[in-house]
Parts: structure tokens; sequence; C-alpha cells
């Protein structure tokens, strides 16, 4: 496994060795190793008067963790669209159903409408009872249209 | 992948949180960005303190670093504009934008001749490290020390290595990685004896 970290670190690791070195860098020995060969590396090009590795993480204890969300904007937009379309299918779908309930008028159910083009919902009381209701809520349900029950409604 | 790729994937692991992440990109370019700063900072001791400072800073704007520069050039920005500072703080002249410009980052040279200053604990263990790491390249094989100087040094890729030497690029791998692990393993004993004192 370090001679894989000694590859990744030249840039010359493969695919699936990099994927895993990523995923397994909490290793202690894989990070010894990659300070270590970092430095053997700067020692070589006679670069070793910089040393704040241990004061920097010391100091980072500190600092509050930074969670950033993944931007990548190519993907961000492809995930968008995608649940986008899973939304549109969803409404279409509830929306069929609700008409087909709708149209067979389930008894005690009270039938309700979407009116087309005015983004309100028509509701048709089952019983004057509930009519009544409706009456009195009208002033928090601006959207909704009432329509009186039919004849002969409990 | 690249080494802006492995950097970047370091920095995603630290924008999600992982800390010992952003120590790794501490540690790979805590000495490239101290030699940055020496070039108008004179005291070591003083390179240190702003290259922390500028390495604290990084870790606190890591939610704006999209990715769209390499991490070192983005640092790299970073270290000018804390130095810039810190200069001015002190009283000092600070960099102009023509002292450097961000095309430096990835390759400027090193800036031995304005140093001049040292403390005597610092200047005893990075002598005691640069000996160690000569030493054991003495007693290498000369296949592996070939291989890790081309590589550490000249900076050839191992395709390059392997047509210098007349090898496998499998045998270039193998060969640089057992280099490391015998310098490495004469370096230990040295590194471990203080958690204050990480390299």
């Amino acid at each position: 496994m370090k001679e894989s970290m000694s590859a990744w670190m030249d840039s010359e690791a493969t695919d699936q060795e990099s994927k895993s070195l990523g995923r397994t860098l909490g290793d202690a020995e894989q990070r010894e190793a990659w300070q270590t060969y970092h430095l053997i590396g700067d020692a070589l090009r006679g670069d070793l008067d910089c040393n704040v590795a241990g004061r920097v993480s010391r100091a980072l204890v500190d600092e509050p963790t930074v969670l950033a969300p993944r931007v990548i904007i190519g993907e961000q937009t492809r995930n968008f669209a995608l649940s986008a379309a899973a939304s549109v299918a969803a409404v279409a779908v509830v929306g069929y159903l609700a008409l087909q309930v709708g149209s067979e008028g389930l008894e005690g159910v009270d039938r309700f409408d979407v009116v087309r083009d005015s983004r309100a919902v028509r509701i048709q009381p089952t019983s004057p009872h509930m009519q009544e209701y409706y009456a009195l809520h009208q002033g928090e349900a601006k959207n909704v249209v009432f329509v009186p029950a039919p004849e002969g409604a409990r | 992948m690249s080494d802006r790729e492995i950097d970047q994937q370091l920095v995603e692991r630290a924008q999600r949180g992982d800390k010992r992440a952003f120590d790794l990109l501490v540690s790979k370019y805590q000495r490239k960005l101290g030699r940055l700063l020496s070039r108008f900072i004179r005291d070591p001791a003083e390179v240190e303190d702003v290259a922390q400072e500028a390495f604290i800073k990084a870790y606190r704007a890591l939610p704006n670093f999209r990715g769209e520069s390499a991490f070192y050039t983005w640092l790299y920005r970073i270290g000018i504009n804390t130095a810039k500072n810190y200069l001015v703080a002190m009283g000092r002249r600070a960099p102009t934008s023509t002292d450097f410009d961000s095309e430096e980052a990835e390759n400027f040279e090193s800036a031995d001749g304005l140093r001049d200053v040292n403390t005597p604990e610092s200047l005893m263990a990075t002598r005691q490290i640069g000996e160690t790491v000569n030493e054991a390249m003495e007693a290498l094989p000369e296949d592996l020390k070939t291989a890790i100087v081309l590589r550490e040094i000249e900076g050839l890729s191992y395709e390059d290595i392997a047509q210098v030497m007349g090898c496998p690029i499998g045998t270039v791998r193998s060969r640089i990685f057992r280099a490391r692990e015998a310098i490495a393993e004469r370096l230990r004993p040295l590194l471990g004896t203080s958690k204050d004192q990480r390299w």
C-alpha cells in the first residue's frame, strides 16, 4: 500500500489505486508515509527551512470545521434537470389519479378539480355541513372555488 | 491522476469536514510556501509565522475554493496577501504586484541567498534531517539512487525515467518506492521524537 502512496504522490498511481487511497487517507501509516516522502523530496532539493505542519494542525483543532457543498457545475445542472423531470412526472401521475378518483365521485369524498389557468381548486362539498365549513374558511382559502352541494346531499 | 487532481481530492475531503486532508496539503506545501515567503521576509521565524497564518486563512476560505485554479496557485495568492499585510503592519515595504505574479507560483527559484538568519534549534533540526537524508542517499544502491534523483530533483515522469534507465515503468516505480522507504527508515527515529516537531 505504501508503494501505491509513493506512486500516487508522483501522479503515477493507477485509477484504482487513486480511488482506494482517496478513501483511506485516514490511515495513520499512509499519512506518515505521505509526510515523510514529501520531506525526503524537499530535503533532496535542499528545501527544509519552513516547518509549520505541527503548528497548523494544532491551530486547526480550534477552528470550526468547514463544510462546503461540493460544486461541480455540470453535475449540478444535470441533477437539477433530473429532479425537475422526476417532479413533473410525479405531479402528472398524482394529478391523473386524482382526476380518475374525482370523476368516479367516491361517496363521502368531496369532489375537487383544478381550475385551469387560475391556479385555483374547485371543491364541490358532499353535504351542507361541509359546505358551511368551507364557507366559514373561505377567507383562508383564496385559491379555492366552492360549488354548491348537489341536490339531495345530506 | 495528476498532481492537481490529487490536491483537488484532498481539498474536497477538507471541504467535507476532514481536517486531516488539509494537514496533508500543509505537509506537502509548507516548505514551498516558506521558500516563496522567504523571498521578501528575511527572518525564518517570521516566515513560519506568516506561512502558518496563510494556511489558517486558506482553511477558513476553503468553502470559496472552487477548483478553478490549482490549489497551490490559490494558496500562493493567499500567502502573498498575508505577507503584504504582515509587512505593512510591521512598517516595512510590502511587495508590489510586479514583484510576483501568479505564474511564478508553480516555478519559482530558491531564495537561499536572501536568508542568512536561523534559530539554533531549527538550524540543528534542519541540519540533522539534511545530513540523514544525504547519508541514506549515499548508502543506496546506484539504481535506486538514480531513480529517486531523476524523480525528485529532475522532476522526470516514470516513463521518462524508464527510458533513461532502460527498464520497465514498473521497475522505476518500485525503485523509487524502495529508495524512499530506505531513506524514511533512517529518518523515522528523528521524526518521531516530538509531537510538536512534525515535519
